[in-house]
């Protein structure tokens, strides 16, 4: 940016990094009681955002009740539903609204999101666990190895996320299958955390060049994707700018992963909260 | 054509605030880690320079070159533990000026 003579320079406002705009999509709890460690350090990276696996919505309200007397509070994409929703009718306001829910509120909130990742082989199986746990969980994510379950999960509505393994040399991904995730509107999920967990440089090397080759054709094929880190421990979560500078050891430009690390969570956040709710009756209409 | 090259002071905190860590250590594993993600060609152009770390607050203030500074915030990313010691280190604020940088680690 060039100042003119007597103007003064316009500073750069992003950094440091926005409040309450971090988002971890992907947390693996060995012990309920760990869920506490996370929110603590949630709260000192400033990351309003926890997806817990395997956590179900009636699970997850237990958990809330039993958090709500700490020194911070935890919510669920619900209960800010239930507050916004009056206000708000279409769903990009209730985006909106949740969106300022997170800034205003003060700094000790914490939202718990309950999720589900399905591990198969087969397509059948794979329909038949959504339809078990499709209700339960607020955001469904699909790993797969191979090229046409993965097709036959991004026509599917009820997946969320495909989840891409930086571990596997054989990248499942053709120019078809991201064509369909983006007719679909879905995401690739892409795990940082093997590159950030890796044992040697030549492990390292393998899992960057895996991911090279997996987000030069996401990015050729403009489909969206979401970063996580995937915590083996609360000291591996990470800020949402530091998601996108580990993000650029895979060849991905910091500008294109803007939205990569807030946006698209939230929106599918919303999206399924909307769907889950009593109210609802089918798309854009609820009960009064 | 005359090409400026520019200082970028970082100002990094360690979580936990508790964890018994040096400043050597803390060096060695920045240095290490620049020169295994990027290579020693580039971790010789990056100017790292550690001004000030302040063990209390564990909060530091490193210089590097802003063509550099990108890399340099890939490496604190990527630390996640420092001899078996679990941490992070994350930026809380960059500036250009050397005072203003300061003014946010005190």
């Amino acid at each position: 940016m060039v100042a003119r003579r007597g103007e003064k320079m316009q500073k750069n406002k992003s950094f440091p990094e926005d409040k309450f705009d971090s988002c971890e999509n992907y947390i693996t709890l060995k012990e309920s009681s760990e869920l506490k460690n996370y929110c603590d350090f949630a709260l000192k990276l400033s990351i309003s955002i926890l997806t817990i696996d395997n956590l179900t919505t009636i699970e997850r309200g237990k958990i809330v009740e039993t958090i709500k007397d700490k020194d911070y509070s935890v919510f669920s994409p619900k209960q800010i539903y239930e507050k916004v929703k009056d206000l708000n009718f279409s769903q990009k306001s209730i985006i909106g609204g949740f969106k300022s829910f997170i800034s205003t509120n003060d700094e000790n909130t914490v939202i718990i999101v309950s999720r589900k990742t399905i591990i198969t082989k087969t397509i059948d199986d794979l329909k038949r666990k959504l339809s078990k746990v499709r209700d339960d969980f607020e955001i469904v994510s699909v790993v797969g190895k191979n090229k046409s379950l993965l097709k036959g999960a991004a026509r599917d509505k009820r997946v969320d996320f495909i989840s891409l393994d930086l571990l596997n040399n054989e990248i499942p991904l053709d120019d078809a299958l991201c064509s369909l995730m983006k007719q679909n509107e879905k995401c690739f999920e892409i795990v940082l955390s093997p590159i950030m967990n890796s044992q040697n440089d030549k492990e390292l090397s393998a899992i960057l060049r895996n991911g090279k080759k997996i987000m030069k054709m996401i990015l050729a094929n403009n489909v969206p994707f979401i970063l996580t880190v995937n915590p083996l421990s609360p000291f591996q979560l990470r800020t949402n700018n530091q998601l996108r500078y580990i993000g650029r050891l895979i060849g991905i430009p910091f500008n294109k992963s803007r939205n990569s690390v807030f946006e698209h969570q939230l929106t599918k956040i919303v999206n399924n909260t909307i769907k889950l709710h009593e109210d609802y009756v089918f798309e854009g209409v609820r009960e009064v | 054509m005359v090409v400026l090259e520019r200082d970028r002071y970082v100002v990094f905190q360690v979580l936990p605030e508790d964890i018994d860590l040096k400043l050597p250590e803390l060096k060695q594993k920045i240095w290490q880690m620049y020169k295994l993600l990027f290579g020693i060609d580039k971790t010789t152009e990056a100017g790292l320079y550690f001004e000030e770390f302040d063990n209390p607050s564990k909060k530091g203030l490193i210089r590097c070159n802003s063509n550099s500074f990108s890399f340099l915030m890939t490496t604190l990313s990527m630390i996640t533990e420092i001899d078996k010691k679990e941490l992070i280190v994350f930026p809380i604020f960059v500036s250009g000026l050397i005072k203003k940088a300061k003014s946010h680690l005190s």
